[in-house]
């Protein structure tokens, strides 16, 4: 069937003003702006609990749990937030007739996307959030620490994309 | 005038873009090039690229979420007749 | 004809989800409404296709800037809506501390994002798309982030070291905010540049 050629999906800028709206709206209701990997965190400490290890007692939950006192609980919020985004992808992609599962060309691919989580992970929580946590949340809510983490994705992604060329493409 | 073939299923961008690209440099002005992906953003990125470069193509919906874009290097008018 | 259509239901989507999530949140499971933001978040990232790992590599690879001008007005739309929200007093913004950590972190993520191709809202967009190559992601972003909260015990002292920077507080709300509009518009006008080029 042939593809309108400006009608797939919508234009970049409406989703954005979409998502703005969204999340404004998000950080009304909740009183914390959008946010996914912290909810990770907390996933990963409590398998950790099959080790014989405490993760409430570490820094990261125990600062969390007082900073958050009375609210939202972070790590249900963050799930049920993180869900329920996973949901409404399939959802759209779903009406749309996108779905379908889709398998890497390449083994080493898998490799890459193992240690890009990783870097990933561990760089949100030594920034203090992901790209939608720190770069958008942070931004929005005028920590400067939003702008530097945005400028320096740059040399990252950079670095990136030479790794990337050398060993992936 | 010769046709190409570019099987894209299983990269993720900007991988696609990368291909297209390098594969655009092999072709003669009038050739025919068709891509396939699954990658919906690669669609759109592809779409705009050509655009950008004032390519003629077409986006066909060949199964769910499997799409073809059929270009034409070169910047005249692509009337095609599928 | 087609494209107003698929606006439209986006838009419809987005403020029945707004609707629906505020109601919930004023009912006894208010937690549920995080769930209905979530369908309308990933609904909108699916549909435009918004990725912020490529609006970074599109940029740096290709000089094309049309999705990292949308992820300006991300921001610019959500920096209105949080300065309204914390103005009309409630709800304290995601401020910490800025220093050396920021800069490697936002290194090391940048890097993990082109290796992985997709960042955190990536992945999970991808996983509902029905990539299985995102599966791995997940799990090395869930195995860095609970590493990186462990060795938070560490680099938690270094953050105490270094300022949290709350713009406001450092030159009041007006100023901050619209020094923060100037310079997201000033960026939007650059990269507009840099793609005529």
């Amino acid at each position: 069937m042939k593809v309108n050629k400006s009608s797939f999906g919508i234009p970049y800028w409406v989703g954005a003003v979409l998502l703005g709206l969204l999340n404004t709206a998000l950080f009304y209701v909740s009183s914390k702006p959008w946010g996914i990997t912290t909810a990770m965190s907390f996933w990963g400490g409590e398998a950790t609990k099959f080790f014989g290890t405490s993760p409430e007692n570490w820094r990261f939950f125990a600062e969390l749990q007082l900073a958050q006192a009375g609210g939202f609980q972070p790590l249900m919020a963050g799930t049920l937030l993180n869900a329920g985004l996973i949901l409404g992808v399939f959802f759209a992609a779903f009406i749309h007739n996108e779905f379908r599962f889709r398998w890497p060309r390449h083994g080493k691919q898998y490799l890459a996307a193992l240690i890009g989580g990783l870097l990933m992970g561990y760089g949100a929580r030594l920034a203090g959030g992901c790209s939608v946590g720190a770069l958008v949340g942070g931004t929005a809510s005028l920590s400067l620490h939003g702008w530097i983490f945005g400028i320096f994705l740059f040399p990252g992604v950079w670095l990136g994309l030479k790794l990337a060329q050398k060993y992936l493409y | 005038m010769a046709d190409y073939y570019l099987d894209l299923t299983g990269f993720v961008c900007p991988v696609p873009l990368i291909r297209t690209k390098e594969k655009i440099k092999e072709l003669a002005f009038g050739d025919i090039l068709s891509i396939k992906t699954e990658h919906p953003r690669a669609v759109r990125n592809i779409m705009d690229w050509a655009c950008h470069e004032g390519y003629s193509f077409d986006v066909d919906d060949e199964e769910n979420g499997v799409w073809r874009i059929t270009l034409r290097k070169g910047q005249e008018e692509y009337n095609e007749s599928q | 004809m087609k494209k107003n259509r698929d606006i439209l239901e986006s838009i419809i989507w987005a403020f029945f989800i707004v609707l629906l999530a505020v109601i919930l949140s004023r009912m006894e499971f208010g937690l549920l409404s995080v769930l209905v933001f979530g369908l309308g978040l990933g609904y909108i990232l699916q549909r435009s296709r918004f990725c912020i790992a490529s609006a970074y590599s599109d940029l740096v690879l290709f000089k094309e800037g049309k999705l990292f001008r949308a992820l300006i007005i991300f921001i610019l739309i959500s920096t209105l809506g949080f300065t309204l929200v914390e103005l009309s007093g409630d709800g304290q913004g995601f401020v910490v501390a800025v220093g050396g950590h920021t800069i490697l972190g936002a290194i090391l993520f940048g890097c993990g994002m082109v290796l992985a191709g997709g960042c955190a809202a990536g992945t999970l967009m991808r996983l509902g798309e029905g990539y299985i190559l995102f599966i791995p992601v997940l799990v090395g972003l869930i195995g860095g982030s609970t590493l990186g909260a462990y060795h938070y015990n560490y680099w938690g002292t270094a953050q105490s070291f270094s300022k949290t920077v709350f713009l406001p507080d450092a030159m009041g709300w007006p100023l901050a905010v619209g020094m923060q509009i100037c310079f997201l518009i000033f960026f939007w006008l650059v990269v507009r540049h840099l793609e005529n080029k």
